[in-house]
């Protein structure tokens, strides 16, 4: 029993331990992970599905959530766990003052440690995250049909609705000493149509109520009313279009999207040029194509109707629209505590192996600058 | 860059470069007047990058630390400062000036290839949250880089240390050399560490998720678990001090590339601007 206590509370044990995890998340820095699609390296796109077959078969595309990543997790938080606090008890007889500083530190480190996986594992298993898509005027349910990407702890269990949430309008926000930026005036109602909350959700600005977190989406969109009338003015199509936004680089932002068009074999390109100033509204370029290319072009102003071949086309009125993000993250408040206190323990640490010690000191580990 | 900003910056890389050159030549012959110009040389160019980064400040209404350029360049000042700071209590710490002068000129050198002009901060960039994260970031690439120049000292060689003992006294024993590098890789992990939680903490301020596995979090990550095992390999384990060292100075890289490579290989939602 003793030399399994010895096993696991080792250093040796940790270290590989941590080597192991160390090599598991540089694998998972090469190999696209399911569900982190952002980690894709540049220009791999053709080795990558020539390899997938095999990654997943090996489930190394899925590395985070793959049993032998969280057994390390845990055989490595048991070690620290247990290590520490076998060092605790060790502390009193350290006769220098700076080189028992050094060790609570540490333990207070490696403790803290524990904490942080233990909150991101309880998150992770309670944990809720949805995105609606809203434009203006529009409202949703908090409905799993109704949220356009969703994911959930496997623990959460039934925790649909609770609520609806209503996009009023998008504002301009004037926050104290920042920039004017866009916000979204949202109402939350529970499900007796009772208005529980309102307010703004901002950038770095969320709403919250009952648990959970309201946040704004990174891009604000347009989503300009396309009416498409015959010869005789009869209505074809008639349509708010979501224009979706694409960053092109720092502040710059691209509102563009293709819809198709009533007639056959056309397609309409919508690109909303948001207007210089506050006081010019946006415009809508509008383009005709057939076969990919592009055989009619204008540009109106909200109100405006073109004329485009055998078609008519108005932009009577203009909304914007966006994603409103819906977190609950009930287990957070333990992964940065966690975070904090084993800095703090770190620091600790740190700073006494540099503070002068006593002449008796015999620690193997003094530091010096 | 403006035109006084661009005179700043050039003028700090020709300092630099003749602090490299000069402090470079007294590791092999003892000329301390030289390695006081030197020292002189390097202190000038310090003040230098600091009114640089004051008047880029001032011009963009932001700390300097946005771009990939300006974050180069804070990690150069920081180590600069951190290493001017510690040699007004430390003199033995003129030691590592070649070291860091060559790789304050690298990074120089890798700064002068990218786009220099100062931008407005977008929504999610005006976070306090922001200036944390980015000044742990650079801090603690600069305490990890002073880390890196002990290792470069020590494997010189224990007869060049004996001989460069006498010119810089009080500095540690050949063999006690990696110790120092050991308490440089923990404040550096401390630094670091706050960097990563401050990250977390304005993405989930912004974005409502604390951690997403995005190229730039996850090398951060590596790079920190990687020091941490490094830590641990040589204080519990004993790793030899000379794997070690070489260790230490392969590690910083990854530091670099967390911070200013993953861009060049990785699509990544974390923008610079």
């Amino acid at each position: 029993m003793r030399r399994l206590l010895d096993l696991i509370t080792s250093t040796r044990t940790a270290a590989y331990l941590m080597a192991a995890v160390v090599f598991l998340v540089l694998l998972s820095a090469i190999v696209p992970q399911e569900g982190f699609d952002t980690g894709r390296v540049k220009g791999s796109g053709g080795i990558i599905e020539a390899l997938q077959p095999t990654m997943r078969a090996l489930a190394l595309d899925r590395i985070y959530n793959s049993p032998i990543f969280l057994v390390l997790l845990a055989l490595l938080s048991t070690g620290l766990l247990a290590g520490s606090l076998r060092r605790l008890t060790h502390l009193r007889k350290m006769k220098s003052p700076a080189v028992r500083v050094q060790h609570l530190g540490s333990v207070i480190f490696h403790i803290a440690l524990v904490a942080v996986l233990a909150g991101a594992m309880l998150n992770r298993s309670y944990s809720f995250q949805g995105a609606f898509g809203l434009t203006e005027g529009q409202q949703a349910i908090d409905d799993p049909g109704q949220y356009v990407k969703m994911g959930f702890g496997s623990l959460r269990g039934d925790r649909f609705g609770r609520f609806q949430l209503r996009l009023n309008s998008i504002e301009l926000h004037h926050p104290a000493g920042g920039a004017t930026t866009e916000a979204a005036d949202v109402t939350i109602n529970w499900n007796s149509g009772l208005s529980a909350a309102e307010g703004l959700v901002a950038i770095n600005e969320p709403l919250r109520w009952n648990g959970l977190e309201f946040h704004l989406g990174s891009l604000v969109g347009y989503s300009p009313e396309i009416v498409i009338l015959d010869d005789s003015d009869t209505a074809l199509l008639r349509t708010f279009v979501r224009v979706g936004g694409h960053r092109t680089g720092p502040g710059k932002i691209i509102h563009e999207d293709f819809i198709d068009s009533p007639v056959a074999g056309q397609k309409l390109g919508i690109r909303v040029e948001p207007g210089a100033s506050p006081g010019t509204g946006p415009t809508v370029a509008v383009t005709v194509l057939e076969d990919e290319t592009e055989i009619q072009a204008g540009i109106a102003a909200v109100g405006d109707t073109l004329q485009m071949g055998g078609i008519r086309v108005a932009v009577p009125r203009m909304r914007r629209w966006c994603y409103i993000q819906v977190v609950e993250n009930p287990w957070i408040w333990l992964i940065f505590t966690g975070f904090w206190v084993g800095l703090a323990g770190q620091a600790l640490s740190a700073v006494a192996r540099v503070l002068p010690r006593a002449k008796d000191s015999k620690s193997r580990t003094r530091g010096q600058i | 860059m403006t035109n006084v900003e661009s005179i700043l910056y050039w003028l700090t890389t020709l300092l630099l470069a003749v602090g490299f050159f000069i402090s470079l030549l007294c590791l092999f012959y003892s000329r301390p007047r030289a390695q006081t110009a030197a020292q002189i040389l390097t202190a000038v160019a310090t003040v230098s990058l600091t009114a640089f980064g004051v008047i880029r400040w001032v011009g963009s209404g932001h700390p300097p630390f946005v771009s990939l350029f300006e974050s180069m360049i804070a990690s150069i000042w920081f180590l600069l400062v951190i290493f001017q700071l510690i040699r007004l209590r430390v003199g033995h710490v003129g030691i590592v000036l070649a070291p860091v002068t060559g790789f304050s000129l690298v990074l120089l050198g890798w700064s002068s290839s990218l786009p220099k002009q100062a931008s407005p901060l977008s929504a999610a960039l005006e976070n306090v949250w922001l200036f944390i994260h980015a000044s742990f970031a650079t801090a603690g690439a600069g305490v990890f880089l002073l880390g890196a120049s002990y290792s470069v000292i020590f494997l010189l060689g224990e007869d060049r240390i004996q001989g460069l003992r006498r010119r810089f006294p009080g500095l540690p024993e050949h063999r006690r050399l990696p110790e120092t590098v050991v308490t440089y890789l923990l404040f550096g992990l401390v630094l670091w560490g706050v960097m990563i939680v401050s990250g977390s903490i304005w993405a989930h301020s912004a974005w409502g998720r604390y951690w997403a596995w995005d190229p730039v979090e996850l090398w951060s990550l590596l790079s920190w678990l990687i020091y941490a095992l490094l830590y641990h390999a040589r204080v519990s384990l004993k790793l030899s001090p000379r794997v070690f060292c070489i260790l230490n100075i392969v590690a910083v890289a990854t530091v670099a590339f967390a911070l200013w490579g993953v861009h060049y290989v990785y699509e990544t939602i974390h923008t610079y601007g």
